[in-house]
């Protein structure tokens, strides 16, 4: 989805919500009247809403638990995640009781008011005069009950802004933020989020902002920044990345003495403790006024891909463009920081992250079980996944890693189906299977001195992420539980070197011996690779993911005819290519 | 004679039933506004049944209907003399379009939507409960998860920007 339709949606529901103000409601208009795509998108929009609206979606909220939720995907627990909804539902029940068991209120016996305290109730008439000085009187009293009012409002507005002296007006909004800390000694997001004119400073996590306009930026802390009307900001120290429109072209970070111009585009500008700056362009154009503040300036256009740096002697120069520098997006909701990687590593996924460096090292996936564990509670002596052979093919699901939906062991007697899913997928059972099951779900080497190579490089590091499988076992992701974190990026394809490890096999080559590796795609085989025991067996696979928008990808890794001994199959730098 | 208003009573209530939210999203299509679309869908249904009489059964009865809601919709913007929030002639036809097309995929669109419901985590299905099911104002969600009512309205926007994308993937599939 691009930007322009985040936009679109953006107004929609803003629309719909009844907080539009009047400009947005007449771009909306402009935008339907002019783009027949945006139409669509509109009705699309209205008939979901209209579904929700009436209630049409009812039964589906119905199938939940309402005193305590499901966990982050349907038969899966989610013992990793904090439940947010199991608070709002205490909250609920809570005030619920309160009301059916509050203590009644006392009020004082009637009977003991006497007659004169009651004075019963003389409404105006306008029959007969009034009493002399009457308007005197009323307007004394008006007085006397405004008063007060009017210093306490005084008050308030003064103390509101005695901080930064005249009231300014809001120019932006906080959208999101992450673990963020505040300087509470400059100004704060005030009421519902609202940002003014004013000064901010983050000393701690990450926040994200949009203007009135619609440029949206992305702060990382440490950061120190000033906004200075409804499309202009200036950035004192730290990092930040921006997101412009189309309609808010124009839009303009002062930094350090320069000053950036957009011109319909993605860019991220840094200004260091030495107010030196750093612009790098991702996308569309950015003109660049360089010099000293309140000196010559010089005019650089800066295109996507191209990046700047500005010394503070005024002295510009060409450095490498970084696209993943700065922090492009936060989503509190999934605890996500994206900072603009085109890849999601399904090395990390396995070891309990979200693609992008979160997850922990030590960690494997018990292929028998579906347990997530660390690998030093299961000691290769003693371990559980040594050699064992299953009469029937299973699946296990495995709830602590919502990437990944389950684990899968071929039996040997594969007379039925296999499962893959725990959706209930299934493909025919594999003939000829030794059916046993070796060594866990890994992506470190399975001894401490172990070495695992591919084609001559060592994996299974930092550099070279992998993922271990040894034959027979089978592995399925679940694409749609990664593509929730990247709500603005598309998953196009898969990548791996995939192989038999090298440093295993060296001393007993034998090209007769082979592994099978096999991928499908929701059920379906995209890919057979016959690895061989030799020497540089490794080879390059890739799958598209944009035909159909996959749900699972599941990874099969079988012995063959022959015994699985020695079958350590590995998928170096396994991941999935993002575009936005 | 009694029985065969019952049954035009049948009819209508079925036909009415049956396509009751087509009718409604191209209602909020034009007014943007639960509260008035569900007072125009009130006069549009009355005015349909007092019509029926009217109505063919070679007719489309969403067609029908719209026709009748964009009279309903006209005669509410001009009690409200907001005119600028109004769609041009060709922009109301072209959504009058878009709603009768996608009426034929009503039940398909209803499925997809439901299945993409349960892909959300628990905390955005929690959302949209409080805000459908319970009528929640956004505001008062974003007290109960703790978060400001802008950054609560742009959660929502993503949550539906989610489904849709997701609906279209569904259907999209299907129709493969």
């Amino acid at each position: 989805m691009n930007n322009r339709d985040n936009d679109i949606y953006d107004l929609i529901f803003a629309s719909l919500s009844g907080i539009a103000s009047d400009d947005q409601e007449e771009t909306l208009i402009r935008v339907l009247e002019e783009d027949p795509a945006a139409r669509k998108i509109y009705v699309d929009y209205m008939i979901t809403f209209t579904l929700f609206h009436r209630r049409s979606v009812a039964s589906v909220f119905a199938e939940e638990n309402t005193t305590g939720f499901a966990g982050s995907s349907p038969n899966k627990s989610s013992a990793n995640t904090y439940d947010h909804s199991r608070d709002i539902a205490q909250v609920l029940q809570e005030l619920a009781e309160n009301e059916d068991t509050a203590p009644g209120i006392f009020l004082e016996n009637p009977e003991d008011e006497t007659e004169d305290q009651i004075q019963p109730f003389r409404p105006y008439t306008s029959c007969g005069p009034r009493p002399v000085g009457y308007r005197r009187h009323i307007l004394f009293k008006v007085a006397c009950f405004l008063m007060p009012m009017m210093s306490l409002l005084w008050l308030d507005h003064w103390l509101m802004n005695s901080k930064n002296g005249p009231a300014s007006s809001v120019v932006a909004l906080l959208i999101d933020q992450i673990d963020a800390t505040w300087d509470s000694s400059l100004q704060t997001p005030g009421h519902d989020g609202q940002l003014t004119q004013n000064t901010y400073r983050l000393t701690k996590g990450y926040a994200s902002i949009r203007f009135d306009t619609g440029a949206k930026v992305t702060i990382e802390a440490p950061a120190k920044w000033v906004l200075l009307n409804d499309n202009e900001m200036e950035l004192v120290h730290g990092r930040i990345y921006t997101i412009v429109p189309e309609r808010a072209k124009g839009f303009t970070v002062m930094a350090g003495g320069n000053k950036i111009v957009d011109l319909g585009t993605e860019f991220g500008v840094e200004v260091d403790t030495n107010k030196e700056t750093q612009l790098h362009v991702t996308k569309g154009r950015t003109v660049l006024f360089a010099g000293f503040q309140n000196g010559k300036k010089t005019e650089v256009n800066v295109d996507a891909g191209a990046a700047k740096k500005v010394y503070n002697d005024g002295f510009v120069r060409d450095i490498p463009c970084n696209k993943t520098r700065f922090v492009h997006q936060i989503d509190s909701i999934n605890n996500f920081v994206w900072k603009g990687q085109k890849t999601i590593d399904l090395a990390d996924i396995v070891n309990g992250g979200n693609g992008f460096g979160t997850g922990r090292k030590g960690f494997c996936i018990m292929p028998d079980t579906g347990r997530f564990t660390a690998t030093e509670e299961t000691p290769l002596g003693s371990d559980p996944s040594g050699v064992t052979k299953y009469q029937s093919s299973y699946m296990r699901p495995v709830p602590d890693l919502p990437a990944v939906d389950c684990v899968i062991v071929p039996g040997y007697e594969a007379s039925g189906d296999l499962p893959l899913t725990t959706t209930g997928l299934t493909i025919p059972d594999f003939p000829e299977l030794t059916g046993s099951v070796r060594w866990r779900i890994q992506t470190q080497p399975y001894h401490k001195e172990g070495l695992v190579t591919l084609n001559g490089r060592r994996y299974g590091g930092d550099e070279h992420p992998a993922i271990l499988m040894h034959a027979n076992c089978g592995i399925t992701f679940d694409l749609d539980q990664i593509r929730q974190n990247i709500s603005s990026l598309s998953i196009v394809s898969f990548k791996a070197l995939c192989g038999i490890n090298e440093s295993i096999i060296k001393n007993s080559y034998d090209p007769e011996r082979t592994a099978d590796v096999y991928v499908l795609l929701d059920g379906k085989q995209v890919l057979c690779q016959s690895l061989k025991h030799v020497e540089n067996n490794a080879v390059p696979v890739e799958i598209d993911l944009t035909q159909g928008t996959p749900r699972f990808m599941t990874w099969l890794v079988m012995c063959g005819k022959q015994s699985n001994d020695n079958d350590h199959c590995v998928f170096g730098a396994p991941e999935l290519i993002l575009e936005d | 004679m009694q029985n065969q208003d019952t049954q035009k009573q049948e009819q209508f209530l079925r036909l009415l039933m049956l396509n009751d939210k087509s009718i409604y999203a191209y209602i909020i299509s034009l007014v943007r506004n639960t509260n008035d679309a569900d007072d125009i869908m009130q006069d549009t249904s009355g005015t349909m049944w007092r019509k029926f009489s009217n109505f063919k059964e070679d007719m489309d009865f969403v067609a029908w209907a719209i026709t009748i809601a964009r009279y309903q919709t006209l005669s509410y913007f001009k009690k409200r003399k907001n005119s600028k929030l109004l769609f041009s002639d060709d922009l109301t036809r072209s959504i009058e379009q878009e709603v009768e097309r996608s009426a034929l995929h009503q039940e398909e669109r209803l499925n997809a939507l439901k299945s993409c419901v349960k892909k959300l985590n628990s905390l955005q299905r929690n959302m949209l409960k409080l805000r459908y099911e319970k009528g929640y104002t956004i505001e008062n969600i974003g007290a109960h998860i703790s978060k400001s009512t802008s950054a609560t309205f742009y959660t929502f926007s993503k949550i539906h920007k989610l489904l849709l994308q997701c609906v279209r993937e569904t259907l999209g599939k299907e129709a493969l």
